[in-house]
């Protein structure tokens, strides 16, 4: 496949094209989730294909196939370069990338322990242990155990000489128990994230590490303890947001808003756009002066990292917001000299048969210092909220309210009374400029989410969010209106 | 898409070679096309021909399921050895009910040979339409037209055998002005006979052009006079939390508990039926189940959810036919939702407001703040006006909202007697059609700065 691929490229360069890239994707996932000891999912889903992808006089085609023959291949190269010419004839092209240098090398992600070769009955044997330990505790009517793996082989070449091979795999898994009362009302306690727990570049050591089993009597208990607990008052207070919330508040609020395209009106008729326009680069306070984000698609493990992204540009480490202030961008081969910059290595497409898009990779808040029961201790009156329940914001990522799992008042520097169904809102600055306090490494994990949409059509990424829990100053607190 | 005969050929002859004791097999095969533009260029332009095939296989009463996308006898066998293994591995599921037999679905109109037949040149030429009339108004176009052809087919050992042809089109189109202010339409149909694409784009841009100098609003319950768009978005989650037996099952639903009593206005009827011609028609599920209409809501009375064979099974009720895909078994789900309409126009609906919102589309909705309520959040966008004495007097600013809705379709004064028929969120197929309403008191929460 690899020879038809470049021969497809040096056929391109011949018809004078401005740049033509290949990708051929194997990808292999597993979904296994099981309800009350029930399994409710087992399936193993394997796509293979390639896609071309060719700019000519300045305008974007792309074609995919899953038949893998020299006349396929033959029949994409040109159908892609057809659509090319057909898009220039709506705005006139106008597409440039930055220059690069040819790539030749192979990445393969580092694990222990291969996921697929891992018997199914281990996997379903744990599962097992997590749903008879969620329902030990009486009330919960519903214990759900799941875990996902993915790994991905990938070949990319070009018409610049890039020969990139990746291999990439990825785990991870959840619980979540419900409780129910004879009210009809319902409450879900999850570990160690909601919406099906945690992932990691890793193997299946990750998971194991995760020792969901272990973990499941407290999540049915707390469940339960949740059906009755006070509401969360409505208030404007101190709010300390545990980890697995916070990752999703950088993504919702920092993530998506510093996507470049997006900034340029890409995604605009679909998610939206973005707040951060490029002239406040450099000069717009984003947040308070603790505040550090860095996009970084080095880290080992993260869920967002990788060699290469999907237009052959090495992973990167992008500082974002330093020291408060708005610093960078998630940017592409062809996004990024409209700022008179090089791509950040962002471009990820969902499998051969999408487009890459710029995307997350790992949007890390960088710690600060001091334990969880340090801040708790350091806060007066305040209400700690952690694991995501609901999640909305406006199309330019500055009105946000999200709902989350479970609350926790606190009074002169401790943590009291359970309270559920917490909600908070706010605007985006001025939420982080309220950032009075991060906690240290010791705190600090990065939280896998194998679910980050984008495009149209849809395509699904893997991006991961370094985080400890922080403090933000009078935030807009309520429970269910 | 793979040729008919030799589909038929290579599913008799999978499913004569499967190892397991019950078999199945659901192949969608087609091409996906779409052109995407911003700022009035096409920026994105892109072409998928694809093959999923998903085997799922019982031994005794264990299931594993495998999906691949290449059609070879080899690489189906491997998925169906491949299933077979995982089955074996997994506990019994007790309430296995077998793989159903179905009788033929009936005829159905659900394929366009213009959509089939449509060329990369023939989008360009529909966006720079939209484009053009986008420009008149000092406005650019942002969306997406996009077009699938496919060939979808069922086959198990209980001896279901069925396929039908589709084709589906969507055009979404977002105006922008100078000021970056929006107004957003879209349009859907069967094929691209039945897309407008200068009338959609017209809508957007005078959307966009009313949307200019947006004022800011104290947020407080308003009523609310909120189109199509915006009220299948709300619909299209319910769908995901509330309209399943699945959901019932669990308790999420709003639902659950409730059939026989009045959980909306008696105003609103909704009903799933794949076969009416106002929607997109589907004639049968993932299981090969020809498709039965339901009502979910009667006078605004909980009526049924929707069934696949497991469910069914369970209440021992009759399959409705709305099965999703094995591989990820998120329980049945209506595709084809319809609520009766009202006997007003949009002008005499707006006319019943002394002082409140006209909204034209959601955004980022939310409804997993608690299902059991229906509570969902989120904004407006993209064509937001004040309602004054009876009249729109002036564009405002964006709103967060978070409401119950049960309560929002409880509220429901009036609706038009025209509908619209909105693609759905949830796939290729799948449509809500829906008037126009007058909702009171919708509960607006927040605000944003546009």
């Amino acid at each position: 496949m690899k020879d038809l691929l470049k021969q497809a490229m040096d056929e391109l360069k011949r018809q004078g094209v401005d740049y033509a890239d290949a990708r051929r994707v194997i990808g292999t996932s597993e979904i296994l989730v099981m309800k009350n000891g029930k399994l409710e999912t087992a399936s193993v889903m394997e796509s293979r294909g390639f896609g071309i992808r060719v700019l000519a006089g300045g305008a974007w085609g792309f074609s995919s196939s899953s038949l893998q023959t020299a006349e396929a291949v033959r029949e994409v190269a040109a159908q892609a370069l057809a659509i090319a010419k057909a898009s220039a004839t709506v705005g006139g092209g106008g597409v440039v990338l930055d220059e690069r240098d040819a790539v030749i090398d192979r990445y393969e992600s580092g694990f222990d322990e291969d996921p697929f070769e891992v018997q199914l009955s281990d996997k379903l044997s744990i599962l097992a242990e997590c749903c008879a330990g969620m329902s030990r505790t009486d009330g919960v009517k519903l214990s759900t155990a799941s875990m996902m793996s993915f790994k991905n082989d990938k070949l990319f070449v070009s018409t610049d000489g890039s020969e990139i091979e990746q291999f990439i795999v990825e785990t991870g898994g959840g619980i979540a128990a419900t409780a129910m009362n004879d009210a009809g009302e319902r409450q879900t306690r999850s570990y160690p994230a909601s919406f099906r727990g945690d992932y990691a570049t890793r193997g299946f050591e990750f998971t194991r590490s995760l020792d969901l089993a272990g973990h499941a009597d407290q999540v049915g208990a707390e469940a339960l303890e949740l059906l009755n607990a006070d509401e969360c008052p409505a208030v404007h207070t101190d709010l300390i947001i545990g980890g697995t919330q916070l990752a999703l508040q950088v993504h919702e609020s920092c993530g998506h808003p510093i996507e470049l395209d997006r900034v340029f009106g890409t995604e605009a008729s679909y998610a939206g756009t973005s707040f951060l326009t490029t002239d406040k680069l450099g000069s717009f306070q984003y947040g308070s002066d603790i505040v550090n984000i860095v996009a970084d698609a080095t880290c080992e493990g993260g869920l967002g990292s990788f060699g290469y992204d999907d237009e052959g540009v090495p992973a990167q480490r992008t500082e974002i917001v330093t020291e408060g202030l708005f610093t960078g961008y998630l940017s592409s081969r062809e996004s990024a000299p409209k700022i008179g910059q090089k791509s950040s290595g962002t471009m990820r497409a969902d499998g051969w048969n999408r487009i890459p898009l710029v995307r997350m990779t790992n949007i890390n808040l960088l710690p600060g210092a001091g334990t969880l029961e340090d801040l708790i201790a350091d806060t007066d009156d305040g209400i700690f909220v952690d694991s995501n329940k609901s999640w909305s914001i406006d199309q330019r990522r500055i009105n946000f309210q999200f709902g989350c799992e479970i609350a926790w008042e606190i009074k002169n520097g401790k943590r009291t009374r359970m309270l559920k169904n917490p909600v908070y809102t706010g605007i985006t600055p001025e939420f982080w400029g309220g950032c009075d306090a991060i906690c240290g490494e010791e705190e600090w994990h990065i939280f896998g989410i194998p679910s980050c949409g984008k495009g149209e059509p849809g395509q699904t990424a893997h991006v991961g969010h370094g985080v400890a829990p922080a403090r933000f100053k009078n935030v807009e607190v309520g429970g269910k209106r | 898409m793979i040729e008919k005969t030799k589909l038929s050929a290579l599913l008799k002859e999978a499913l004569q070679a499967s190892p397991a004791d019950e078999t199945e097999l659901v192949v969608w095969s087609g091409t996906n096309a779409l052109t995407r533009f911003a700022e009035s260029r096409i920026h994105q332009n892109v072409y998928e021909e694809n093959t999923y095939v998903t085997a799922r296989v019982a031994v005794g009463k264990r299931t594993g399921v495998t999906m691949t996308n290449q059609l070879e006898p080899a690489e189906l066998q491997s998925a169906l050895a491949r299933a077979t293994e995982i089955a074996k591995a997994s506990p019994e599921d007790p309430d296995f009910p077998g793989f159903p037999k179905s009788d033929a679905a009936p005829a159905a109109d659900t394929f366009s040979d213009a959509t089939a037949a449509m060329t990369p040149t023939q989008r360009a030429e529909a966006v720079s339409e939209a484009v053009d009339i986008a420009a008149r108004k000092n406005t650019t176009l942002s969306g997406a037209y996009r077009i699938s052809a496919f060939r979808f087919a069922v086959a198990n050992t209980s001896g279901t055998d069925q396929s039908y042809d589709g084709t589906d089109a969507a055009l979404s189109v977002f105006a922008t002005d100078p000021n970056k202010v929006n107004g957003a339409t879209s349009a859907y149909a069967k094929g691209i006979e039945g897309i407008d694409v200068a009338g959609t784009a017209q809508r957007a841009v005078d959307k966009c052009v009313a949307a200019a100098n947006p004022v800011s609003v104290d947020y407080a319950p308003m009523d609310i006079v909120v189109e199509p768009r915006a009220v299948a978005e709300v619909i299209s989650w319910l769908n995901f939390t509330a309209f399943g037996a699945k959901q019932v099952h669990e308790n999420m639903s709003f639902m659950a508990g409730r059939f026989g009593e009045k959980v909306m206005g008696e105003n609103i009827t909704l009903v799933d039926d794949a076969f009416d011609t106002a929607g997109i028609p589907v004639p049968f599920d993932y299981e090969g189940v020809t498709k039965r209409p339901v009502t979910l809501i009667e006078k605004g009375v909980a009526r049924s959810p929707v069934y696949d064979s497991l469910t069914a099974a369970k209440d021992g009720v009759a399959n409705t036919g709305h099965a999703g895909s094995a591989a990820f078994r998120g329980g049945p789900a209506p595709r084809n939702l319809f609520i009766t309409p009202g006997d007003k126009t949009r002008d005499e609906l707006i006319g019943m407001v002394d002082r409140g919102i006209f909204v034209s589309n959601f955004h980022y909705v939310n409804g997993l703040l608690d299902t059991r309520r229906a509570l969902f959040t989120g904004m407006t966008r993209a064509g937001t006006y004040l309602i004054e004495d009876g009249r729109i007097s002036k564009a405002v600013k964006n709103m967060r909202w978070t409401d119950s809705m049960m309560r929002f379709f409880s509220e429901v004064a009036a609706m038009t007697k025209e509908r619209e028929t909105i693609g759905a969120s949830w796939g290729a197929v799948g449509s809500v059609t829906t008037p126009t309403m007058l909702v009171r008191a919708f509960k607006f929460t927040g605000a944003t700065e546009f």
